[in-house]
């Protein structure tokens, strides 16, 4: 019994000393340059060809290149690429990569890696959630028989004739690839390497290379930490970047704001509230993105393919004012599918300059509404219309405010409002019949306006809504260039437009602050990827 | 008597473990959608991806071959949160961690409440009498993370005295704020039941004898009051250890520690169905093991209780 009391009373002791002489034993700051982001979920992987969402893409990016890049400017630019070249009829694209280009281990990274990691992306036994990337984004030849297993990998329009000339065949032009193909899922993979890894590919940051700005060099599966080291091998000169980078995931919003206050982290994405509050805060910018919220439409209802029903609907919601007191969070309203700054024409204009050009049948108007809604309800020959209206659980509230004011603006309307766990709201936008209206959450894969029409044409949602002249423009689009491609992309969308096919409602913003000292942060024009190789940090 | 005991739960136990296997297979039949991305995927290539986990195959046969794999050591592999890691790789990483946390607000909760209930209970002072509703109240009353939120704005942003974070190059150090909110809990629960026991034992005929007989306060708290008391708070002490072990979500979020609370409700946002399944039945089976071995240490504790239902 004495010695059970001493062992407590030991292990008691213990504790708090070891507590105390921790505490005591801090380092000082270290002399190198380290730079602290945050971020809000730990990624899901570090498999470039696995990363299919937003939170793996954003540690991915740190060690990992591709053909081509977005830079500071936020413009499309060569990077493990030097150039390349279409072919006449745009079905075959051919890369010419840098000389010299290493893997982090030293070996050559040549075409073959580039092969292989396409090879990988297409291969069913890879179970990439992103290969619809490459079979119906891009359409590579036979990757969607090989995704399915029809077809064995070797098949794969990819092709190295030498080390440094990489060959992609395509089923129809695709005259954004270069966009899509700047996506992790598209990274080089080292055969030698991935073979000497076996099932353990991936599963820490020995078993990862990196062809990008920096080396991993602490990783678990799911981590809270990660920490990455400057790459010696990288192909650009990057000595004026952060010496290392240190990735804290932080789920809490509050504790990571006292931790930025702290001087704990430099770099915090921060969102809802508490970008509101923080708005004109000097350290504080927000950037564009492609995440566009919309509402989607069944068709078939009775009441919902009248369309001065659809513009009335359109017509009663004030975008504004749901996005300033309810989202709080930069987001601006919108009136056309294609955000503003998504876009560049080729004659250097923002496809979106115009914001209000379609204001008329779409913007805001609660005495207009009323008369489309009233010329709409005696066409049907009713005087109510009872609708169901669904959304994510995590959208609730963005939902409810339109619901009451569509209910307020439109005498007769009733709606019930139905918020749905993620993956039922998903699988029900995706079957696209078990509802009247849908609030919708899209965010485009690459920066081209067909990334945003998806719904619209292919296997998209209202596909077999939006009138075949519609999907004719979107087809002869891919073979078009230039001035006459985006003639195209905007007759497309005043289609969409001027039938109301959908309802389209906000444009997303990043909202990031940065520590005194930190600058050249840059988020891709889609928003999904962040662009880090500008970032520098003066010490204090 | 005990070995007979002894075999009769575990067998139950197991049966037990079995049924819930079971009925969380069936469950995660019902939930809507499917670990993949069902929004972008064709629905060739979502089949594509379940026919190589084997989700394709009737759910019968992926219960078998899952409880084939279970007993062999395998809990199969992450779907979508951490696509393919092994499930035995993401719990030997984040396990550790949250039963060392758990473990250190259960016993800095214990001593503090331990502590706190003998000394109320014996010492009849107003004052002290103050504190320890105070303490106890808001300790039942007010939520862990409130009170996280309470120790990250005093003693880490502005006194600066212990991270906000957890770090995994000073463990013990940036899990101090952690192990308080959570062992806050952990010290209102058993300064009541200590206090509630001690004062029953101070009023027994035992104790008044050992007063009447000159014994010294400190013998009597420490021969007579902390043992008698200390039985029922075992009992309590195993429902909060349980409790620390799966209940502590929101202190890792917050802390940012590497525990395994998010992972389960990650897992089940994300219809990870086989970390939802591993997760479920370890915490079933810890839940079932710390009862048996509760059970024997009632019988050793206290030879007056008998297993096995007669009495000798």
């Amino acid at each position: 019994m004495r010695m059970l009391r001493k062992s407590i009373v030991l292990c008691i002791l213990y504790t708090f000393a070891a507590m105390l002489m921790t505490s005591c034993g801090q380092n000082d700051a270290d002399k190198l340059v380290e730079l602290n982001y945050c971020i809000s979920t730990a990624p899901s992987t570090i498999d470039p060809q696995l990363v299919s969402d937003t939170g793996s893409a954003g540690v991915v990016v740190f060690f990992v290149s591709t053909l081509y890049e977005y830079n500071s400017e936020r413009e499309l630019v060569p990077g493990l690429a030097e150039s390349c070249e279409v072919s006449e009829d745009g079905l075959t694209v051919t890369y010419h990569l840098r000389d010299g280009l290493k893997w982090s281990n030293g070996q050559p990274l040549t075409a073959d890696d580039f092969v292989f990691g396409f090879q990988r992306l297409a291969d069913p036994q890879t179970k990439s959630n992103s290969v619809y990337l490459m079979t119906d984004c891009c359409y590579i030849r036979n990757s969607m028989k090989i995704s399915t297993g029809d077809l064995p990998v070797s098949e794969l329009g990819v092709s190295a004739p030498d080390s440094l000339t990489f060959i992609v065949e395509l089923e129809q032009p695709c005259p954004y690839i270069n966009s899509i193909l700047s996506l992790a899922a598209f990274a080089p993979c080292s055969r030698d390497f991935f073979n000497s890894c076996g099932s353990s590919y991936g599963d820490s940051f020995e078993t990862m290379l990196s062809c990008g700005p920096y080396i991993l060099d602490r990783y678990d599966p799911l981590p809270t930490q990660i920490h990455l080291k400057r790459n010696p091998y990288y192909y650009r000169d990057h000595s004026h970047a952060p010496d290392g980078i240190n990735l804290q995931v932080v789920g809490d919003m509050q504790q990571a704001i006292m931790c930025y206050e702290s001087g704990m982290l430099d770099i915090l994405q921060i969102g809802g509230e508490i970008a509101d509050l923080a708005s004109g805060d000097p350290h504080l910018q927000r950037y564009s993105t492609a995440q566009v919220y919309k509402i989607e439409i069944d068709h078939r209802n009775k009441y919902l393919s009248n369309k001065n029903i659809r513009i009335a609907i359109s017509k009663s919601i004030d975008r504004a004012s749901i996005a300033k007191n309810v989202i709080r969070n930069g987001y601006v309203a919108m009136t056309r599918v294609i955000p503003q700054d998504f876009y560049t024409e080729t004659d250097g204009k923002d496809f979106a300059e115009d914001v209000s050009l379609y204001d008329d049948t779409v913007g805001y108007d609660k005495a207009k509404a009323s008369e489309y809604w009233a010329h709409g309800l005696r066409e049907l020959g009713v005087s109510s219309v009872d609708l169901e209206f669904y959304c994510s659980s995590s959208q609730t509230k963005i939902a409810e405010a339109i619901t009451q004011q569509l209910e307020d603006n439109l005498s007769g309307l009733s709606i019930t409002l139905y918020p749905l766990p993620d993956k039922e709201w998903l699988r029900r936008m995706t079957v696209g019949d078990d509802y009247d209206l849908i609030l919708s959450s899209w965010v485009a894969d690459y920066t081209d306006p067909t990334a945003l029409f998806y719904s619209c044409y292919g296997t998209g949602t209202n596909a077999q809504y939006c009138g075949s002249e519609f999907a004719e423009l979107v087809n002869k689009c891919l073979n078009a260039k230039g001035a006459e491609r985006d003639e195209m992309l905007h007759k497309a969308e005043e289609i969409l437009m001027d039938d109301i096919a959908l309802i389209p409602l906000f444009g997303g913003q990043a909202t990031y602050i940065f520590a005194d000292g930190v600058s050249g942060f840059q988020v891709s024009p889609t928003g999904a990827q962040t662009v880090i190789t500008g970032i520098r940090k003066e010490l204090k | 008597m005990m070995g007979k005991y002894l075999r009769k739960r575990i067998l139950i136990s197991v049966a037990i473990l079995f049924l819930i296997l079971l009925i969380l297979f069936l469950l995660l039949q019902f939930m809507p959608g499917s670990p993949f991305n069902d929004a972008k995927l064709t629905p060739e290539q979502s089949e594509a991806l379940k026919k190589s986990y084997g989700l394709d195959k009737p759910v019968i046969i992926q219960f078998f071959r899952y409880v084939g794999n279970m007993l062999r050591g395998d809990l199969g592999v992450s779907y979508s949160i951490s696509p393919n890691t092994p499930i035995t790789t993401l719990l030997a990483n984040r396990f550790p961690v949250t039963i060392r946390i758990g473990f250190m607000s259960l016993i800095l909760g214990t001593v503090i409440g331990v502590i706190l209930g003998l000394v109320t209970a014996f010492f009849k002072s107003r004052i002290l009498k103050g504190i320890y509703s105070v303490l106890t109240l808001l300790g039942i009353a007010v939520p862990s993370y409130l009170f996280a939120v309470f120790l990250s704005w005093t003693l880490g942003y502005k006194a600066k005295l212990f991270p906000l974070l957890y770090d995994f190059r000073s463990p013990l150090y940036s899990s101090v704020m952690p192990v308080m909110a959570l062992s806050f809990i952990v010290m209102a629960v058993i300064a009541r039941f200590t206090k509630s026991e001690a004062e029953d034992v101070l009023r027994s005929d035992y104790v008044m004898l050992a007063r009447c007989t000159g014994m010294s306060s400190r013998t009597i708290i420490v021969k007579y009051i902390l043992r008698n008391s200390l039985i029922p708070v075992i009992t309590v002490m195993a429902g909060l250890l349980v409790g620390l072990l799966t209940g502590s979500l929101v202190i890792e979020k917050m802390y940012a520690v590497p525990g395994i609370g998010e992972l389960l409700t990650n897992a089940i946002s994300s219809n990870d169905y086989n970390v939802v399944i591993a997760l479920s039945f370890v915490y079933s089976a810890l839940y079932i093991v710390v009862m048996l071995i509760l059970d024997i240490i009632y019988c050793i504790v206290d030879p007056r209780v008998r297993l096995g239902g007669k009495a000798e």
